[in-house]
């Protein structure tokens, strides 16, 4: 098997369909061009090119395999922790009618996402649906309505007696709403809305770790893993002028994530009297109150240019 | 020959195009495989075809159990997995296993990163190429 340690796929053959297929849509658009030009006047090899070139980007973008935690995975450390919910942190359902530009909508979907996330770890069934109607709207004026479909809605409402049933019918949602938009070529929004749910995530968990949680502390600092992975995938997009904001914002909050010591030894992989597997390593996070600080106040402002 | 003019080029821009076909196999084939566990992951899936190789780095958080799944089409047959740290130290390979070759449940003792390796074997006898739906999920519990 390969060697390499990065997280696109490496594929010996894809390439050859995508050439092919490059080919044939420029074939395709040249022959009906062909067939329309003395209509529309549109000079066939340009357009078909272009078309062509997008279309390859997307399907190599589309190659990818990217995985960072979802938001649900914070909001379960925060109620394990024992806080309460506050739905004062999260962003208002109300401010959905402001986000225009695909951007800040895109973002705005991770953001929404993350809190219903959030809402639905504590059981906050209203706030969930509340949450869920949100992003839907937002997915509506965005054009990808079909992400968000109103059988989730639904779903939602049938299970309302089951916590464990609003979790997972959030957390496909949630994982479904970026698989729609990468399965739809609209990979960069995906990007945004995956970046904006964990910018989320991390907000909140900065709220709570405020308070002194030693165990929030750890976890806000392992989002180092995260960030590093983010960035990574953005570099994906080559500078894509829609992804620029964000990919700033990133590198932004990379230099105070730099002060994060990560130090780990070998794995050691043992297994329990029933067979279960335990991986593990001696591992140390160290983040100081200071950098947790200047963290929390960065994320805090970029969350803050968003949801404005 | 006219018709043939159109068809052809729509069809070969169908392995372009077919990754529009995985939401619902992962949605039918792999979620039921996460019963138990809450989905914690977007749906990682892409087309592939005999040997190809993809990679995926995780991160999993200390004080969880976890269930991580690898299914492909069948079409594909078995394919293999593995997961190692990212000092490239093996910690597990679906090679040896003769049943459940799909699913990997482990706990983990400290937060780390793990990287999945997925090969789809050659099919050398194949006259056609058959591509398919790989996906990668994962599922976790917290541990009581």
């Amino acid at each position: 098997m390969s060697t390499k340690k990065q997280s696109i796929m490496k594929k010996k053959s894809w390439i050859i369909p995508i050439g092919v297929a490059l080919v044939s849509t420029t074939l395709f658009i040249a022959c009906e061009d062909s067939n329309t030009s003395n209509k529309n006047n549109v000079p066939a090899v340009q357009t078909g090119g272009k078309d062509s070139v997008e279309l390859a980007k997307m399907a190599q973008l589309q190659k990818i395999f990217f995985s960072i935690p979802a938001p649900m995975e914070m909001a379960s450390l925060i109620k394990q922790m024992g806080y309460k919910y506050d739905g004062k942190l999260l962003n208002s359902t109300e401010s959905v009618t402001r986000y225009t530009g695909e951007t800040k909508q895109a973002v705005n979907l991770g953001i929404f996402g993350a809190d219903l996330s959030y809402a639905s770890m504590f059981d906050e069934k209203q706030e969930s649906m509340n949450y869920l109607a949100a992003a839907q709207k937002l997915a509506r004026e965005m054009g990808v309505d079909g992400a968000l479909q109103d059988q989730i809605i639904e779903r939602l409402n049938n299970n309302q007696q089951s916590r464990d049933s609003l979790l997972n019918i959030v957390s496909e949602a949630y994982g479904d709403l970026n698989g729609y938009l990468k399965e739809n070529n609209r990979v960069e929004i995906s990007a945004l809305v995956i970046a904006g749910g964990w910018m989320e995530a991390l907000y909140l968990s900065t709220r709570f770790a405020a308070t002194g949680n030693e165990t929030l502390k750890a976890r806000i600092a392992e989002q180092k893993y995260s960030l590093d992975n983010l960035l990574k995938y953005f570099a994906e997009f080559n500078g894509k002028e829609n992804l620029a904001e964000m990919n700033n914002d990133l590198k932004e909050l990379k230099i105070l994530f730099d002060a994060v010591q990560i130090s780990s030894s070998s794995t050691e992989v043992k297994k329990e009297k029933d067979g279960m597997v335990v991986i593990g390593n001696s591992s140390s996070v160290t983040m100081s109150d200071e950098s947790l600080k200047n963290i929390a106040t960065k994320i805090q402002g970029i969350r803050s240019k968003y949801i404005a | 020959m006219k018709l043939l003019q159109y068809i052809i080029p729509v069809m070969l821009l169908i392995p372009v195009t077919s990754d529009a076909q995985c939401r619902p196999f992962t949605k039918n084939k792999v979620l039921p495989l996460l019963s138990g566990y809450v989905q914690n992951d977007n749906f990682n899936s892409a087309v592939l075809v005999p040997g190809d190789e993809a990679e995926l780095l995780l991160t999993f958080y200390s004080g969880k159990e976890y269930r991580l799944a690898v299914v492909a089409h069948p079409i594909l047959g078995d394919v293999d997995f593995e997961v190692r740290d990212t000092n490239d130290q093996l910690v597990y390979t679906n090679k040896d296993k003769t049943d459940n070759k799909t699913t990997f449940d482990f706990k983990m003792s400290s937060t780390q990163q793990l990287i999945v390796r997925i090969n789809v074997p050659d099919q050398k006898n194949a006259v056609i190429t058959p591509e398919g739906c790989v996906t990668v999920m994962t599922g976790y519990k917290e541990l009581k």
